[in-house]
């Protein structure tokens, strides 16, 4: 079986200023595949959280119609319908008031692997040798806090897209900036592992109690923003499910 | 049983202030280069005493006076060693400008997770070197357009049109000094301004701190 799990936690900031999350995560299972996503409402506008929450109801609505990459359907149109998706479920609100990232995995019945983002964050797929590969990240341009995102000036090129052919044993993980920004790049094998191994070898209560608490307790000296981290984990020597 | 230390970067986010520093041979005339080092000795303290904030404070100088130079890399402001600026040679502002960008540009020594960057210009002459080039490069470039720039000129030759070109901003304010007193004063608001962005909640949002203000601060 596919493992989805994950958890988001308000950050310092938004605590003390008695707001709430602004990130939101989403994992869900049918008959398109398994899914998950985190997106991240930008910029403590008044409706960041509806943002990125729309933005998570966006991905569960659109990933049903997508047809497979096997089918050589454009990925493309797939995120167009999550932005119009969202568009349409924030309404009366402007897009431009409920700014938020949006980065997902779609984990297809056949195997296939379809990840895609807009914005910042980290999107890593650890193959079963081992292999760590990263997606994402923040535009070359930018400096912390700045980011591309949905209801954010934007052309859809901007998503970056990635497909992945069917092979067993594949961890998924996606993190809001909250979490990306502060891993040392040289230790992300750690990270994986303790995701894969530590958390992901417990049981669902224990495994969500364990993840919030990581996240709360935050060790990342002045660490301010919410932080959100959804895994995917599929089971080794599995190919179709 | 690992800990999120175990994968997690031991440092708050980086906020980066850059100080070009005009150390030409006239800077030596009516102890400016005196009056600049004391005023850059207290910033920088001040900034390595602000150990609370989102943002931790790095510190680098760039001098031009003969050659421009990286006189201070940068830096964690409590870690600077920091060694005064002597004052000789000509203006060339223009290749400062380029180590600037150079710097800001270079994401090994500004990661991406920095906020945004806080540049201060001082000089008291004239370029004599091409900076116009220059200085479309930095305000060109992707990253170092968006630091929040600060301009002093001292004394009556400094060429204000340069430093207003430098601020590229028709709401921003070149400052003067006169006197040992008003470098000291520039760098006192320098120094308010960043510390309340390494306080604030979004560090990567300018806070305005009015210099006329300053009065009410009195020490540091």
């Amino acid at each position: 079986m596919v493992a989805t799990y994950g958890a988001s936690v308000r950050g310092p900031r938004n605590r003390r200023e008695g707001r709430a999350n602004q990130d939101a995560w989403i994992r869900a299972g049918g008959r398109f595949g398994h899914l998950i996503g985190v997106c991240d409402g930008v910029g403590s506008l008044s409706a960041s959280a509806t943002g990125a929450q729309a933005a998570c109801r966006a991905l569960r609505q659109a990933v049903p119609t997508w047809p497979g990459t096997a089918c050589s359907a454009d990925p493309k149109h797939l995120v167009r319908l999550v932005e119009i998706l969202w568009c349409l479920a924030l309404a009366p609100r402007s897009p431009a008031e409920c700014a938020s990232t949006c980065l997902f995995a779609l984990r297809e019945p056949d195997g296939h692997l379809l990840l895609a983002g807009l914005g910042d964050g980290l999107a890593l797929v650890r193959s079963s040798d081992g292999e760590t590969t990263t997606f994402g990240g923040r535009s070359p341009g930018c400096f912390g806090n700045e980011t591309l995102a949905l209801g954010a000036p934007h052309r859809i090129d901007d998503w970056w897209i990635e497909t992945r052919p069917p092979a067993p044993g594949r961890l998924v993980i996606l993190a809001t900036d909250g979490v990306a920004d502060d891993l040392d790049p040289t230790r992300l094998d750690v990270f994986v592992s303790w995701l894969s191994t530590e958390v992901g070898g417990l049981a669902p209560a224990a495994r969500w109690r364990c993840l919030g608490a990581a996240l709360r307790n935050w060790p990342v000296p002045g660490h301010a923003d919410d932080k959100t981290i959804a895994v995917l984990a599929e089971p080794a020597g599995a190919g179709a499910s | 049983m690992t800990s999120t230390k175990d994968f997690t970067i031991a440092s708050a986010r980086p906020l980066p202030v850059v100080l070009m520093a005009d150390v030409s041979g006239s800077m030596g005339v009516d102890g400016k280069i005196d009056a600049l080092n004391s005023a850059v000795t207290e910033m920088r303290a001040a900034f390595a005493e602000e150990d609370d904030g989102r943002a931790e404070i790095h510190l680098a100088v760039v001098t031009f006076g003969g050659t421009a130079a990286l006189h201070t890399p940068l830096t964690l402001a409590n870690e600077v060693r920091w060694t005064p600026m002597q004052a000789h040679g000509r203006t060339p502002m223009g290749a400062a400008l380029d180590i600037v960008t150079d710097l800001i540009e270079d994401r090994e020594r500004v990661p991406s997770r920095a906020y945004r960057p806080t540049i201060v210009l001082v000089s008291d002459g004239l370029p004599n070197d091409e900076w116009q080039g220059p200085l479309e490069r930095l305000l060109g470039s992707e990253r170092a357009a968006k630091a929040q720039r600060f301009a002093l000129g001292i004394g009556a030759d400094a060429d204000h049109d340069v430093l207003r070109a430098f601020l590229h901003d028709p709401e921003g304010r070149v400052f003067e000094a006169h006197e040992a007193r008003e470098i000291r004063k520039f760098f006192q608001w320098v120094t308010m301004s960043v510390t309340a962005r390494s306080r604030s909640t979004a560090p990567n949002q300018t806070v305005d701190v009015d210099p006329l203000d300053l009065d009410d601060y009195g020490e540091f």
